[in-house]
């Protein structure tokens, strides 16, 4: 019981740190802060209140599985999205515009 | 035959004295299949609905091919042809080939091949099937309503923003039974963990149990992706927002790269289970152990690891950056390398030994040879030069016939004829059976290798018109559809025939090894009157004396 | 029929793990069906980069955080009930449970107050769509369209398990056991999850852009 209290008082702790950093400048800083909170929250949770850290193997590796699949998808997917060269034909507008509305509704 | 002798069958089932009554036996009213907990009970109901999602889908194909027959537009116009072969496609690919195997095999005989008495969770078996046969009623709606025009494929922003097809109605079909290919891979991956008779290791496993095993994690991983992308689309469609659409922001290739991430692996979804019934069925009939069994187990992990890597092989032409096509190239490469593996073990495992040729074999053998064609063509389509030539022309139409029909739905008739007796209770008449089996075999090759050449000559898919010049091989192709037609409603006959007609099965009539063949046929409600010792190892055929 | 009655402490462990077993595989079908929607959110952060800082802007700071915390204090209640129920206090693990529902219907009641200012604010995605200020109107309602099926679909999410929640609570009070618990511990598991993926949320759609 005491361990779950102290758990939650890390997770109050860091949700504090992510809110009040998130309105300081501190730049590429603030996204890897958030990103890196996010994820010991995430931890805190899986391991101490999805009670991981004592389950078999098999449980931790059904979730490490599922994890590792997403990532695969964000990376080779990511991988096209950032080595694509967008060229745009001269009369295209530099920003898309929500007045080009082709759909059946809008006719 | 004789009413009489009909009694005299059924009772001579029931008269048996120190056997339980069978499971097919177990409760005789509608209400009793419709509510059953039992896997056997709830792999006869896919069977029953699969078969009719089948022929609803052979029905828009036999359609096209006749369309086909002429280069002009005879027998139904340029949007009537794109409903049928987007009906075609979601109904072949969702309501047919994804469950098939898994959900009818898989659900009847894996319990039986590792000494359970059922799945881990029966009652979500059943609601995995009021999820199909309810997603099915959703996509026939749709079909009845007018069909839906984008292709199977719902490319956006055609889909998400310029067709006025029921579009929502089709997705939430597709979407509700993707719950039920999700809740399936759950039980059967829980079930091969947990529910293994004592003295099973993971190394004493059925090859069939092994690729039920690494098709459920597919299903488990990578249908949600398909259920997000397309409430995203359902979403776009409805409030006009721009994730897929360029004009607003959006980009289709995103919806593109979600769609394959899912579809690629699908596709192994529907091989691998096919693959575990070439396995079960070879040895049974050439009398020799599987050759490399370990070797043919990883390969089954290998091939669903890999499927995970290669969507993007799919989206070479469609403006995809060039690193990732070159990377995607060379991931699609590697997964051949499994898939030869088995074909080689396969080969090896026939190799001196002592081949019977009945139905199952039949399929078996027709199904390695016509697999390996198919993904011999995928390798084709791996590269890029290539790829840019033949990409979306009746070459890839071709490669995947090969694979999916070719390949899956001949293990699917395999498998079907191979555990016949053991889910009825009757042998098939087998002069019959061979019989279709050569004729589905000549019909395929007929209708699908003209489309390679078509293919390679340029004629898109998707077309319901084409030069002239093209004519002569769309009559081969057709002729062959109307082949392949006869050779799949035989099995239909004779197969409901021999429920009533057939002589009743003994319990093991293939001389197969396997826990299933060790209870009785058909199986008891609780399929074991004592649980059995799993520490046999598998394929227990003798090896020949030299 | 379910699996034969257990007559062993072995088998009533074998199904405890069946059941874990078989929450945590749907748990992994949900990280890919949750996971896509972040990346669509990456896709839009990517390619509109100061149109999604200035919509994230747009969101309520102080409703998001505090929906964080009523709801990382929800899954402590959820893992309280647990260890309560374990070890057979089922009263007390009833009011944890209590505490949870009613937790979960704030954080619902607090995200319903943030859409109807969404709504007066012309932040929902359609005809009347205008963010004030932004240069680029289409990738704001981009990330509002994120925002907005985002939370949803976590909603919705939510909802389930507060109906599981209350499921759990009345078999505590009709049959305390085994089975019991097992269930309780599934759901626990379902609603941690659900709390992973708002503890993901809520830095991707409230906290980015806020430094000026």
């Amino acid at each position: 019981m005491k361990r779950l209290i102290e758990v939650w008082l890390g997770l109050m702790l860091l949700l504090a740190i992510s809110t009040f950093s998130a309105l300081l400048p501190l730049g590429i800083l603030n996204t890897i802060l958030n990103v890196a909170i996010a994820v010991a929250k995430s931890l805190l949770v899986l391991m101490y209140f999805m009670q991981l850290r004592r389950s078999i193997a098999l449980l931790r590796l059904v979730a490490m599985v599922s994890l590792l699949t997403l990532t695969l998808f964000f990376v080779l997917a990511g991988a096209d999205f950032i080595t694509r060269t967008i060229e745009r034909a001269p009369w295209q507008a530099a920003q898309p515009s929500v007045a080009e509305d082709y759909s059946p509704a809008a006719r | 035959m004789s009413a009489h002798s009909d009694a005299a069958a059924v009772n001579a089932d029931r008269a048996a004295p120190a056997r339980a009554a069978s499971y097919l036996h177990d409760g005789y009213t509608l209400w009793s299949w419709l509510s059953s907990r039992d896997h056997k009970r709830i792999a006869i109901l896919y069977a029953v609905s699969i078969t009719a999602f089948f022929f609803i889908g052979a029905t828009a194909a036999a359609l096209m091919r006749l369309e086909l027959f002429t280069p002009g537009a005879d027998v139904v116009d340029a949007d009537t042809y794109n409903r049928l072969f987007t009906a075609h496609g979601v109904i072949m690919v969702w309501m047919f080939l994804i469950p098939s195997i898994p959900s009818v095999f898989g659900n009847f005989a894996l319990p039986l091949m590792i000494g359970a008495r059922d799945l881990a969770f029966p009652r979500l078996n059943l609601l995995s099937w009021y999820l199909y046969a309810g997603g099915g009623l959703f996509t026939i709606a749709a079909l009845l309503l007018g069909g839906v025009d984008t292709g199977w494929t719902f490319y956006t922003p055609y889909s998400s923003v310029f067709s006025n097809t029921h579009v929502i109605l089709t997705l939430a079909g597709v979407l509700i039974v993707g719950f039920s290919s999700i809740a399936t891979g759950v039980n059967f991956i829980v079930t091969v963990h947990t529910l293994r008779a004592p003295g099973m290791g993971w190394f004493k496993l059925p090859l069939f149990v092994w690729a039920i095993y690494a098709t459920s994690v597919i299903l488990v991983l990578a249908t949600p992706v398909l259920a997000i992308t397309l409430l995203l689309l359902a979403a776009e469609r409805v409030f006009h927002v721009g994730l897929f659409n360029p004009a607003l922001g959006g980009d289709p290739l995103l919806f593109q790269h979600l769609f394959w991430f899912y579809s690629h692996p699908a596709v192994y979804i529907m091989i691998l289970p096919a693959m575990g019934v070439a396995s079960e069925i070879i040895p049974c009939f050439a009398r020799k152990r599987v050759f490399g069994y370990r070797f043919m187990a990883f390969a089954i992990i290998g091939i669903a690891v890999i499927s995970f890597l290669v969507w993007g092989h799919h989206m070479f032409v469609s403006g995809q950056s060039a690193y990732a096509s070159m990377v995607f190239s060379l991931l699609s490469f590697m997964v051949a390398v499994p898939s030869a593996i088995k074909v080689f073990n396969w080969t090896a495992t026939l190799y001196k030994g002592s081949i019977s040729f009945t139905a199952p074999m039949l399929y078996a053998l027709g199904f390695v040879v016509l697999f390996l064609q198919g993904g011999l063509t995928g390798l084709f389509l791996a590269s890029l030069s290539v790829d840019v030539h033949v990409t979306d022309t009746y070459f890839v139409v071709a490669h995947f016939h090969y694979i999916m029909v070719g390949g899956a739905v001949m293990a699917y008739l395999g498998a079907a004829h191979y555990w016949w007796p053991k889910i009825t209770g009757r042998l098939y008449p087998e002069s019959w059976a061979r019989l279709a089996a050569l004729i589905i075999f000549a019909g395929f090759n007929l209708t699908f290798f003209p489309q390679y050449l078509l293919g390679y000559e340029g004629m898109p898919r998707r077309y319901h018109t084409y030069p002239p010049d093209f004519q002569v091989l769309n009559v081969l192709s057709s002729a062959g559809a109307a082949i392949l037609a006869v050779g799949y409603l035989l099995p239909l006959g004779y197969l409901l025939w021999s429920c009533l007609h057939g002589r009743p099965a003994p319990d093991n009539p293939w001389g197969a090894s396997g826990l299933e063949w060790k209870t009785a046929t058909p199986p008891p409600q609780h399929n074991f009157d004592r649980l059995p010792d799993g520490s046999d190892p598998p394929y227990d055929y003798p090896p020949l004396q030299e | 029929m379910d699996a034969a009655t257990p007559d062993s402490a072995q088998d009533i462990g074998r199904q405890a793990a069946r059941t874990r077993l078989g929450m945590w595989a749907f748990l992994g079908s949900e990280v890919m069906f949750f996971g896509p929607v972040f990346f669509a959110y990456l896709y839009g952060r990517f390619m509109w980069p100061q149109a999604f800082e200035a919509a994230s802007r747009g969101t309520d700071l102080l409703c998001g955080a505090v929906n964080t915390a009523v709801l990382l204090t929800s899954s402590l209640g959820v893992a309280v009930a647990h260890l309560l129920a374990d070890r057979g206090a089922y009263g007390r693990a009833r009011r944890a449970l209590d505490a949870v529902v009613l937790l979960g219907l704030a954080f619902l009641a607090i995200k319903g107050y943030e859409y109807v200012q969404d709504w007066r604010e012309q932040l929902v995605p359609g005809p009347h769509f205008h963010l004030q200020g932004a240069v680029n109107q289409a990738g704001a309602q981009l990330f509002y369209f994120v925002y907005f099926f985002a939370t949803a679909l976590h909603a919705l999410h939510l909802t389930a398990g507060i109906a599981l929640m209350l499921h759990c609570r009345r078999a505590l009070r009709r049959r305390p056991g085994r089975p019991t618990l097992r269930r309780l511990e599934a759901a626990g598991l379902y609603w941690h999850f659900v709390d992973i993926v708002w503890i993901f949320l809520f830095p991707a759609l409230y906290l980015a852009g806020r430094a000026l």
